[in-house]
């Protein structure tokens, strides 16, 4: 029975463990703003940075915006954030944040930046919905949310960046990637036999 | 206790990719409170003397009422139920089926009953019977700051029933166009869904949203209204309601206007102010809320916000002063031209 215990328990802390993990994913940046940033492998020859676009914007679930520039994939989006309770679930609010994707050197680098949260209320509709267009960075959100809620956006906006980064990565290694090499036409010599 | 996790947003033009399912959602509220007019009861009633859609009864702890609701929105669809059980659910706010407000008989005590579906990304249709567009306060007591209400409230609609498209331009600018039953709050038309209403959203900055709203049918009259409100620093926030209402027949009205002065001391304590002016416009007839034709009244409410989680403690105290002897009572029972009260509630949100 003891056994039975502490095998639960040691279930229930790997998996707490795992969700809170996503935190450490997050950093500051130079502007002390929270951030996600990852540099990784990307293929030698040039990425379609058009087609990637696309992809993102119909692969990833709350990116509202994706534009290419050159090399440069920019985009935003939003994610709701919900309060769980015994009986709730209700939205708390959205988190709002920008994407940049660029390459170089056969790498690629992935930053999430600029979040700003947006708190929901319940409105006479029973929906919840952001109350009078207020919002606030998340650095600066001590009044709209408290710490163990700010820790549990971070963990969160850290799974939810790796995934993005995951989607980038399927995408960077599949044949669409691949910027197409202009169809180059074969000489012949027309004198010969 | 609650913890807080995490769901990606539900965007309904991605073919690939996946959301997670919100289920259902849950919320409610309950609500008591203690009430003390200056006058003691109108004559020949159990009710204090100002005519407040709820917080009526005068000296006796009250209950408002128990406030149940479901949701569920994923990807594109929407419906949303919800139930109240007590005075301030019931006779106080909702009809019965046959449209008669009576304690006696009982109402299906629905406030919302609506699904609603995303057409695009910017086109939503609703229909059902849902809670009127119109006005600044509402029917929940987590949706006002005060507790006792204003009397454009009170004589303006509480629910409509109908079909209603909102066009969202932007995140600052909307419009929504509908057709409703012939009469304000009633749960099935008395002869046909004949009344119009519209509303434009608009948000010219950070803090700032404005509702300009109109209702208007020949069976249920015409309503302008004007609802604003402006978090003009964390601490402050300003919100204004104007409304101008003319019956059908030129059967009278009433016209309003009333500020919503608010200001947070610390997170937990926000203190308020609701003055408000308020007139009849009937040159003969029916009173609105004891104000008498052609009579006008000067109503100041002083709240405060004390919210310890999902409690909030309401104290309050009211002033009204007409213009003119008639709307109310002294406790000897003459009329006179002011009236007070002090309440204390409780709200318990979740």
């Amino acid at each position: 029975m003891m056994k039975k215990i502490l095998t639960l328990l040691w279930v229930a802390l790997v998996i707490s463990s795992a969700g809170y993990a996503q935190k450490d994913l997050m950093s500051l940046n130079e502007q002390n703003k929270y951030t996600y940033f990852k540099v990784g492998v990307a293929p030698a020859m040039g990425v379609n940075t058009e087609a990637l676009a696309g992809y993102l914007k119909n692969s990833v679930s709350g990116l509202q915006t994706a534009s290419f520039d050159g090399p440069i994939v920019t985009g935003k989006g939003g994610v709701l954030v919900y309060k769980q309770g015994l009986v709730s679930g209700q939205e708390e609010g959205r988190i709002d944040y920008k994407v940049s994707i660029d390459f170089k050197d056969s790498k690629y680098r992935i930053i999430l930046t600029d979040f700003t949260f947006t708190p929901y209320q319940r409105n006479r509709y029973g929906v919840f919905a952001p109350v009078d267009n207020v919002n606030v960075s998340l650095e600066n959100g001590s009044n709209k949310f408290s710490d163990k809620q700010l820790n549990g956006y971070l963990d969160k906006l850290g799974a939810y960046g790796k995934k993005l980064e995951k989607t980038l990565t399927d995408f960077l290694f599949s044949k669409a990637a691949v910027t197409p090499k202009p169809a180059g036409l074969k000489k012949v010599d027309t004198q010969s036999w | 206790m609650t913890s807080t996790y995490f769901v990606q947003a539900q965007d309904t033009t991605k073919t690939t990719a996946t959301t997670a399912d919100p289920g259902l959602t849950f919320f409610g509220s309950v609500d008591t409170y203690y009430k003390a007019d200056f006058n003691g009861k109108r004559p020949g009633s159990n009710v204090g003397n100002i005519g407040t859609s709820f917080a009526t009864d005068h000296n006796s702890v009250s209950i408002g009422m128990v406030d149940l609701g479901v949701k569920k929105k994923y990807n594109k669809a929407l419906f949303v139920g919800e139930l109240s059980f007590g005075p301030r659910g019931q006779a106080q706010s909702l009809p019965n089926a046959a449209g008669v407000y009576d304690e006696e008989t009982n109402s299906f005590h629905i406030q919302n009953l609506y699904v609603g579906y995303d057409l695009t990304d910017k086109l939503n249709v609703t229909a059902g019977y849902m809670a009127t567009f119109l006005g600044y306060e509402v029917i929940s007591p987590v949706g006002n700051f005060n507790y006792s209400t204003s009397y454009m409230f009170t004589n303006g609609p509480f629910q409509n029933a109908g079909l209603k498209f909102t066009y969202a331009f932007s995140d600052k600018v909307s419009l929504m166009a509908g057709i409703f039953n012939d009469y304000w709050n009633v749960y099935q038309s008395s002869r046909e869904v004949s009344t119009v209403g519209g509303q434009l959203m608009i948000s010219p900055v950070k803090g700032w949203t404005a509702y300009l709203n109109v209702l208007s049918g020949k069976f249920s009259g015409t309503e302008f209204d004007l609802t604003t409100a402006y978090q003009i620093t964390d601490a402050f926030k300003l919100g204004l309601n104007a409304a101008s209402f003319s019956a059908p027949q030129d059967a009278g009205g009433f016209a309003g206007i009333a500020l919503y002065p608010q200001y947070a001391v610390s997170s937990a304590v926000t203190l308020g102010l609701r003055g408000e002016y308020f007139k009849n416009k009937t040159k003969s007839g029916a009173p609105y809320s004891y104000i008498l034709p052609g009579e006008d009244v000067k109503a100041f409410t002083l709240t405060a916000n004390v919210k310890a989680g999902g409690l909030t403690f309401i104290p309050e105290v009211r002033l009204d002063n007409a213009k003119s002897d008639g709307s109310f009572f002294k406790s000897n029972g003459t009329p006179s031209k002011s009236a007070g009260q002090f309440v204390v509630a409780a709200v318990y949100a979740f």
